[in-house]
């Protein structure tokens, strides 16, 4: 046999591998595709105004740039594998395995308080369950550190769509299939893009402050229905400055580039009616209040120091506030720099 | 193929040595899947997914497979994909090979040999390199300050390592049949 068949079989066989993987791909993965050259060139606006961030102050958001940009992170839909009948256990239990340093993203319903450690979260990314008798989807994105909870979701719950924009989780109703980034929280499917997801807040905690602060609440256990080293995350650690969720390297590409900041400082995000804003956590804990303009919407952002959390409340035209009693949560979330700026490339920013 | 698998299998040093290769192979495979921990968490314990039914072939990423059985040990856990254990077996199988027949070849009169036929060993490194999480392959995170946003090319890459890794062994294991031919012809009678 000739020497140069073998190198020369080999490469057939990769590219035979390769055609079949790509024929063979999921079926949501075909349909995202068609709906890239389906795309409109024009630009459309959001189908619902209700509450609707507009990602880009301006008046018009471009959903097709959004949806040429998403890319495939390796895995298949579902790959990570959201969490669909959680555990609950009670705060003792959960003190077991669960560290002071260690951070749970806090749910506070009306129900009750929920916890969702971010070691269990890191491999799972989504958690689907009934709060207050709606469907919520607790979603978290490991590198962007961006962590929120839609509401009102369809019954099969949000799944994770292996895919990724600006490096950001893109998630997939699973009774649809329609794809949402999970910072955008609004559709971009080519058929009524710009659907929004209602969101609320869901606030990261250590979990010593956590367990300072409520004396009950549950817990999700590591009984996930999946087996995974929930002692280890795989992106490095919070406590260690080398790692992932500090180094200035971002993995996957993103829309835009913002040197204002840099890339993984977090800062509070928070969407306004025409406009979004952007606020160190660092100035508010310094001034314990600040009132402010999320576009065309009134916030007030407050320290909470039991919990050592910004949160962020919607408040009236008529003048600043020096209490939050009775106001409603504004649209805030904590999230890493860079993500937020290449969602939101005209965010305000204020820093100390 | 069957007279070259039982000349392997009777000479004792290639026998032996491919089954310590095909073994530490199976185990670092495990390893990269992030399937086997050395270490592990205490006592010993056996765990079956409730769901074990519809874990058995849903994939996490490609060529990597969800566990449905726990087994922990005081010295390490390891958590039980059966169609990773096949893959692995069947790498690890033609790992043997590779390395039992470069040993049988050493094996030959000096004047005999005509090449140690080591190529096909390759083929073992790419299968290390298939273990994956959340959405980046393992052995890249740590390295994320390297590749940087070159992350998205290697990640399209690792479709092709298991199969990458196949064909390396595959071709190896003949090649090396092809040489211990060659070399025995050239042997005295």
């Amino acid at each position: 046999m000739k020497r140069w068949i073998v190198p020369v079989a080999i490469l057939v066989g990769l590219l035979l591998v390769a055609g079949i993987w790509y024929a063979t791909r999921p079926v949501e993965e075909q349909s995202m595709e068609a709906m890239e050259t389906a795309l409109e060139p024009t630009r459309s606006e959001p189908s619902s105004s209700e509450a609707t961030p507009d990602p880009q102050p301006g008046g018009q958001v471009d959903y097709g740039a959004f949806r040429s940009n998403v890319l495939s992170g390796g895995v298949p839909p579902d790959g990570i594998p959201p969490i669909d009948e959680p555990i609950w256990d009670p705060i003792a239990t959960a003190d077991q395995w669960l560290m002071d340093e260690d951070y749970v993203f806090v749910l506070e319903a009306q129900e009750g308080v929920y916890a969702y450690p971010q070691r269990i979260l890191v491999w799972h990314e989504i958690v689907n369950h009934q709060v207050d008798g709606q469907n919520h989807s607790i979603t978290y994105c490991p590198l962007t550190g961006f962590c929120v909870g839609y509401d009102g979701v369809a019954q099969g719950g949000l799944g994770t769509s292996g895919r990724l924009l600006n490096s950001n989780l893109v998630m997939y109703d699973r009774e649809t299939g329609k794809y949402w980034p999970q910072i955008l929280g609004e559709s971009i499917d080519s058929e009524n893009p710009g659907t929004p997801l209602n969101a609320f807040p869901v606030h990261w905690v250590t979990w010593k402050n956590f367990k300072d602060h409520y004396e009950e609440a549950k817990v999700l256990s590591t009984e996930t229905g999946y087996f995974r080293d929930y002692g280890r995350d795989p992106y490095g650690s919070y406590r260690d400055e080398n790692s992932y969720y500090f180094t200035p390297v971002v993995m996957f590409p993103t829309m835009n580039d913002d040197p204002r900041l840099a890339n993984k400082k977090v800062v509070v995000g928070i969407k306004g009616q025409n406009g979004v804003l952007a606020i160190d956590p660092a100035l508010v804990e310094e001034r314990g209040m600040i009132n402010a303009m999320a576009g065309d919407t009134p916030i007030v952002a407050v320290y909470d120091q039991n919990l050592d959390i910004v949160r962020v409340f919607e408040r009236e035209d008529d003048g600043e506030v020096t209490s939050v009693d009775g106001l409603q949560p504004a649209h805030h979330f904590d999230v890493m720099w860079f993500a937020w700026s290449a969602y939101f490339p005209d965010t305000e920013l204020m820093t100390k | 193929m069957r007279t070259f698998i039982k000349k392997l299998w009777d000479d004792d040093n290639a026998r032996r040595w491919g089954a310590v290769a095909g073994v530490v192979y199976f185990v670092v495979y495990q390893i990269s899947l992030g399937h086997l921990r050395i270490m592990g968490s205490g006592g010993f314990s056996l765990t079956l997914a409730k769901n074990w039914q519809q874990l058995f072939f849903k994939t996490s990423a490609p060529f990597l497979w969800e566990p449905l059985l726990r087994w922990t040990t005081p010295l390490f856990e390891w958590v039980i994909a059966p169609v990773n254990i096949f893959l692995g077996l069947v790498l690890g199988a033609l790992v043997i090979v590779n390395v039992g027949a470069t040993i049988y070849l050493y094996s030959l009169p000096k004047m005999c040999r005509l090449d140690a036929g080591t190529k096909g060993l390759w083929g073992i490194l790419p299968s290390f390199l298939t273990g994956f999480a959340c959405c980046a392959p393992t052995f890249l995170i740590p390295l994320v300050s390297v590749f940087g946003s070159l992350t998205i090319y290697i990640t399209w890459l690792r479709i092709l390592l298991i199969p990458a890794g196949l064909l390396l062994l595959v071709w190896g294991a003949y090649y090396s049949r092809r040489q211990i031919r060659a070399a025995e012809a050239r042997l005295p009678a």
